[in-house]
């Protein structure tokens, strides 16, 4: 038995540079890009945006952007066959639950952030992946 | 004064123990509580002193003078008067002349260009962006278009005299300048998420160029200050002005409202759209606001001919009155800032929150965009504050002291054509006011996340920006 399983691994994207390259190390690491579930979780648009008031988008073409957006920005061969999903919700909960669903072995969540709000926040939420997944969770921190 | 004295303590207290290097190595959020702090310790002197007052009405007399305190502070300090004009209004005139010469008048040169985009000749559906230029344009339409087109011209009038009404008009000329740079850096500087949803606005295109040059701290101070004022604007311009000439217009018509049943049903009609999430009622009102300014501006026309014979008299009224005011509004000058004033109030050229709608066309080229938002400007002020400012002119009713300020004025002005008339004026404020209400808690919010990033589910993902 090792320290990391590398089965089914979960990395969940926020599609920024630090994120990215540690998506990079994480496929190298989990090596089968099969073994490899990337997510990205988005939260609900307000009422308020021109884009739901004027019916330009729904959950529907923000999904499809999201793919987009994954496909042509990693377009490697072995990312062909990463399995990418978009998630809908409240992020802490929508990786735990992922997880658990999916069966992952091993959570790789990067904890980074540009200036110290972003820092601060998204270490909230990688705090809460931490405490509630029911796996291990590898903590990568990139500053 | 207790503010400046304290100011002044503060500074000497910074110098002394080197406080700003520590300021650095707190965190944003200890920052925040900071500036949050400084703030309360401006206004909580003048609120605990208006507590002390006499305050009569109790608790609502109470929360009355507590307003009129923060408000007297702000007042002093953005009306400060520099040469018997006030700060502000100075700084968004010479503003928009600047950006109109230096643009080389594209308020005129780009007039046709801009029919041309809204009317969709330009537009790509694979380009950034959420909805298209017209859908644009009439979101922030529905913004501008308010009560300050037709109360706050009639305050204009009232206090400044017929020429305010000249006066405005050429705000909004210039005010078109301003509104196709502030609109066009808006969309440059936006920022694309991964799902395609937009962000821009002044807070992003004051701390992003600013912070390319090396003055990220300079650059993040003023989009904060910019999102804090946004909010308190949404509250006060956007809200509270909105719903109260609305109430003015309605109870007029129909007697016998409490105001306060009023209040609390405007509340939670809007309570509805933006906490219980049912935009559909934002996009209908969103798509009735031009119809219903069609509507307005044909009633206006309606007034207007059937006093033709008065038409020259009032264009003259107009005219002598900018140059020669009466004693009304302290002289030339009074004239002169309440018209300006009141055409910044309308179409928000300069302030910043009409930008944060455009942001959202589909285009990849700014100056796009900041075309078709100088048309606001002529849509708001040139054209629907004019209808109001001749029909009260025309009319004659400004003349007559026994009529309250604001919205009653166009009232009285729409009631000497017909009884039944006031209704359609106030069918129409109401619709106005709470598109208005709707689009202003759109910016609010948009202030807010900048500020706090808040929305709990967006904190990891959505907030990234991929472009």
């Amino acid at each position: 038995m090792s320290l990391f399983s590398k089965n089914r691994v979960l990395f969940p994207t926020d599609f920024s540079e630090q994120a990215s390259a540690a998506q990079d190390l994480t496929l190298e690491f989990v090596g089968d890009p099969t073994h490899l579930y990337i997510v990205h979780v988005l939260a609900p648009l307000s009422p308020l945006e021109p884009g739901i008031v004027w019916e330009g988008m729904n959950n529907e073409t923000r999904k499809h952007n999201v793919e987009k957006t994954f496909r042509t920005k990693f377009d490697r061969a072995e990312y062909a066959q990463v399995n990418f999903d978009v998630l809908f919700g409240k992020t802490s909960k929508q990786i735990v639950d992922y997880a658990k669903e999916k069966d992952i072995d091993l959570i790789v969540i990067p904890a980074h952030g540009q200036d110290n709000l972003e820092h601060f926040i998204l270490g909230s939420v990688t705090e809460r992946v931490v405490r509630l997944a029911h796996c291990p969770v590898y903590v990568w921190r990139s500053l | 004064m207790i503010a400046i004295e304290q100011i002044r303590r503060s500074i000497k207290k910074i110098k002394q123990f080197q406080i700003i290097k520590l300021l650095n190595r707190l965190k944003l959020k200890d920052q925040l509580s900071l500036a949050l702090a400084i703030v309360l310790s401006f206004t909580l002197p003048n609120i605990v002193m208006a507590a002390e007052e006499d305050t009569p009405g109790g608790f609502v007399g109470a929360l009355d003078s507590v307003f009129s305190q923060l408000v007297d502070v702000l007042n002093r300090i953005l009306f400060f008067e520099i040469a018997g004009f006030p700060l502000i209004v100075l700084w968004l005139i010479c503003g928009s002349i600047f950006f109109t010469l230096r643009m080389g008048f594209i308020n005129i040169r780009g007039l046709k260009h801009a029919i041309d985009i809204v009317r969709g000749r330009y537009d790509d559906p694979n380009d950034d962006g959420e909805v298209s230029h017209f859908q644009a344009l009439a979101t922030a339409l529905s913004g501008t278009v308010g009560l300050g087109n037709i109360a706050g011209v009639a305050i204009a009038v009232q206090t400044g005299g017929p020429g305010a009404v000249l006066w405005m008009t050429l705000g909004g000329f210039f005010g078109m300048s301003s509104k196709f740079t502030e609109c066009s850096l808006s969309q440059k500087y936006r920022r694309v998420k991964a799902d395609g949803s937009v962000a821009g606005g002044p807070m992003y295109y004051i701390a992003r160029p600013l912070s390319d040059k090396g003055l990220r701290p300079v650059g993040k101070g003023l989009a904060g200050l910019f999102a804090i004022l946004c909010i308190g604007a949404s509250f006060g311009g956007g809200n509270m002005f909105q719903s109260n000439q609305a109430y003015a217009a309605v109870s007029n018509v129909v007697p016998g409202i409490p105001s306060w049943i009023f209040g609390i049903v405007v509340a939670a009609i809007v309570g509805i759209v933006i906490i219980g999430g049912l935009s559909r009622i934002a996009s209908i009102t969103g798509s009735l606001v031009p119809l219903m300014a069609v509507v307005y501006i044909l009633s206006c026309l309606w007034i207007i001919l059937s006093n033709f014979t008065e038409i020259p008299g009032a264009i003259a009224t107009i005219f002598t009155g900018a140059f020669s005011p009466q004693a009304i509004g302290g002289g030339f000058l009074g004239v002169l800032i309440q018209g300006i004033r009141r055409s910044a109030f309308s179409n928000e050229a300069g302030v910043g929150s009409a930008a944060i709608a455009h942001s959202a066309a589909r285009t990849d080229e700014p100056l796009r965009e900041g075309l078709v938002a100088l048309l606001e400007p002529l849509i708001d002020t040139i054209i629907i504050c004019n209808m109001t400012a001749l029909v009260i002119v025309i009319t004659g009713t400004y003349q007559d002291s026994s009529i309250d300020d604001g919205v009653l004025l166009t009232t009285a002005s729409f009631a000497t054509v017909a009884e039944w008339f006031p209704v359609i004026l106030a069918i129409a404020v109401a619709l106005f006011a709470f598109s208005t209400m709707i689009s202003w808690s759109y910016y609010g919010e948009r202030a807010w996340e900048y500020l706090y990033r808040i929305y709990e589910a967006s904190e990891f993902g959505a907030n990234a920006y991929l472009r």
